[in-house]
């Protein structure tokens, strides 16, 4: 089997794991807190784009995206109103929030299977089931989408935490709350702004995850790999979320293959551990 | 338990009453318990419309006299303690003569332990679970091949019908898949079909690319996927990705229509085994069955609809002959219902082993499209 078909289903699953472990990142930076809500958050995006692909056949697969980021976004928001703000303000112990937030995945996942049941779903576009042939190496089409919008999506990151003013509010009041907030950057303002965001990528990652595989209630079990990939490359740094995602994508792919592929899903894990102990504060770690 | 002795007693009472050919309709009541809620209801709902069928069938020609069998459904979502309490319940309060069901097999082991323990027989048409019939259960018998049988008749099938040579087996990585593995390797390596690979893969895996590189380097005449559809739509799907066309046997899955959706194009041409495959079996009663089916429903019966008429025929025929030799009690259905043999059903000849295995035919098929042919009915 071709080394390079490999290479680039490793990159493709890594992107998503990376994209993933941004929104963990960009949650524990606002927040200091691990939302481990985020895989969920990822399986309700991808169904809200199944929903849209569903609703207007023919649609096409971006509108499935900007649909289920905004949908997702509307999601962060309201769960960051009702759940977490209330909990932040009586001052609930950082446990207690990791807590909640595990309660919150387990609600959306019981949700998405009321709403959508219990078989998994196929994305209704011929982008699921596309091949394309790149340089003679057979590749799903969507693999082209991912190498397009991940790119694209962490420029916009960039020029966002560099060149607006909520993106510098944000990185303000992530450095220092309390002289942000002599600036007028509120607290809540931040908190909002992350969770939407943050879950705007995760539902991002859904949808461009769905044609690769189905998209089932319990999809959000890839958090966990996703937040291997975000303790990797340093909780809080956005760069070190997508180097942490590549490297748990190309060694699973690699490791399975090199080592057994019994182990496949192990190898995440391994890899994490191993670079948690050589560096505990991960990959990125002497920079934050 | 006074609770069986009560039923033994009523039991016995009915048969007596059999027996002497006493005038009036009779009530035989018969419990049926199977997933009719949840993600596996399909098997419950069409086994149970399939059932209703069948009884409204044997009500009609009297073939046990004036009694008729009346189901007392209930529903245990898929759930093995919600089985065992209604099946406890349908033995104490309905006290029901024997049990028809368990759709899944850990519904069915939950359901053994109280029938056991009431002494009543209990017939399931769609357990596969090898071990239910390992552990001297008395009471119980099926008609569904053991998962054992079901996978060393796969591993013949691609030597008998399709003559390869050498077969890559992945198994999911649990004790279902294992099971599958284990019988396949075995029956594989007595024939000489040379075993080229066995990969166990994790039963929640997404990515089996690097499983499959692999398979593509060993170029086997055949993939067997011994999972369920999730993984072994996936497995083709890739498959179909990385243009690897060795013919698969994808256990049960073709049959499921989510199995072709996540598939997608790769799916066509996959092999699978069923339960039953109507059109499969051309006896007067096979066919009597598919036509009579096709006139009230406008299809033919799924596998499901299949099993459960003929689990109903079995049991009603096993009733039918304790009430000939006078012992239609449940000891005496039980008796009769191990000694079935050669029973002419719709989905087949069908045999129970004294153990409460089955011996019947199993039906393979291939995907066209999105429909479904037969490719070989193994006897």
């Amino acid at each position: 089997m071709s080394f390079v078909i490999q290479l680039m289903s490793g990159l493709a699953i890594g992107s998503i794991y990376g994209l993933v472990a941004v929104g963990f990142s960009m949650i524990y930076r606002a927040m200091g807190l691990v939302n481990f809500a985020q895989g969920d958050m990822m399986m309700v995006g991808a169904f809200l784009g199944y929903t849209v692909l569903a609703t207007f056949a023919g649609a096409p697969f971006w509108l499935a995206i900007v649909g289920a980021m905004l949908g997702a976004a509307v999601l962060g928001l309201v769960i960051e109103r009702l759940a977490f703000r209330p909990s932040v303000k009586r001052k609930a112990d950082q446990v207690y929030l990791v807590l909640l937030t595990l309660g919150i995945g387990i609600v959306l996942s019981n949700g998405a299977r009321l709403i959508w049941g219990a078989n998994p779903v196929v994305y209704p576009t011929p982008l699921t089931h596309e091949i394309v042939v790149v340089a003679g190496y057979p590749l799903p089409a969507v693999y082209l989408y991912i190498a397009v919008v991940t790119p694209l999506l962490l420029a916009a990151l960039h020029l966002f935490f560099t060149r607006t003013w909520l993106g510098l509010a944000l990185r303000a009041a992530a450095d220092d709350p309390e002289t942000a907030a002599t600036f007028g950057i509120r607290a809540g303002l931040t908190s909002s702004a992350s969770f939407a965001i943050a879950t705007a990528i995760g539902a991002l990652a859904g949808v461009l995850y769905a044609p690769i595989a189905f998209v089932s209630f319990d999809m959000g079990a890839i958090g966990v790999k996703a937040f291997a990939a975000a303790a990797l490359g340093t909780l809080g740094s956005i760069p070190g979320a997508v180097i942490g995602g590549f490297i748990i994508g190309l060694g699973e792919t690699f490791g399975g293959q090199l080592i057994a592929t019994e182990y496949q899903d192990s190898i995440a894990f391994a890899i994490m551990i191993a670079v948690l102990i050589l560096r505990p504060t991960g990959l990125m770690g002497a920079r934050s | 338990m006074a609770s069986a002795r009560a039923l033994t007693a009523a039991a016995v009472a009915l048969g007596a009453s059999l027996a002497g050919g006493e005038a009036g309709a009779k009530d035989i009541k018969v419990g049926y318990f199977c997933p009719l809620s949840g993600p596996v209801a399909v098997y419950g709902n069409e086994s149970l419309e399939a059932a209703r069928f069948a009884l409204d069938e044997i009500a009609r020609s009297k073939m046990l006299g004036d009694a008729t069998i009346k189901l007392i459904p209930a529903d245990t979502a898929g759930n093995p303690g919600q089985a065992a309490q209604a099946v406890q319940r349908m033995i104490d309060a309905d006290e029901v003569t024997a049990v028809f069901g368990g759709c899944t097999s850990p519904e069915t082991a939950a359901a053994i332990e109280i029938t056991e323990a009431a002494q009543v027989p209990l017939l399931s048409h769609l357990a596969q679970d090898t071990s239910l019939t390992q552990k001297g259960h008395k009471y119980f018998a099926r008609i569904s091949q053991t998962a054992k049988t079901f996978s060393a008749n796969a591993a013949q099938w691609l030597l008998d019908s399709h003559k390869a040579k050498s077969v890559t087996i992945l198994a999911r990585n649990d004790n279902y898949g294992q099971s599958l593995a284990d019988a396949f390797e075995a029956r594989a390596k007595e024939l000489g079909v040379k075993v080229a690979g066995r990969v166990a893969y994790e039963p929640n895996g997404r990515e089996f690319k690097p499983i499959l590189a692999g398979v593509a380097e060993a170029k086997p005449d055949f993939v067997s996927i011994l999972g369920f559809y999730t993984d072994t739509g996936l497995i083709v799907k890739q498959m179909g990705e990385l243009q690897i066309k060795i013919p698969t046997f994808a256990n049960t899955s073709p049959a499921i229509k989510q199995f072709r959706e996540i598939a997608g194009p790769a799916a066509n041409g996959a092999y699978g085994a069923l339960y039953y495959f109507a059109g499969s079996i051309d006896t007067e009663r096979g066919k009597d069955f598919v036509k009579n089916w096709q006139a009230k429903f406008g299809r033919p019966p799924t596998q499901y609809e299949g099993m459960g008429y003929d689990g109903i025929y079995v049991l009603a025929d096993a009733i039918k002959r304790a009430n000939a030799a006078g012992k239609a009690t449940p000891e005496g259905i039980r008796d009769a219902l191990l000694a079935t043999k050669d029973f002419s059903g719709a989905t087949g000849p069908i045999t129970i082993q004294p153990n409460g295995d089955v011996e019947r035919p199993l039906p393979f098929v291939q995907l066209d499209g999105d429909a479904l042919k037969l490719d070989f009915l193994m006897k």
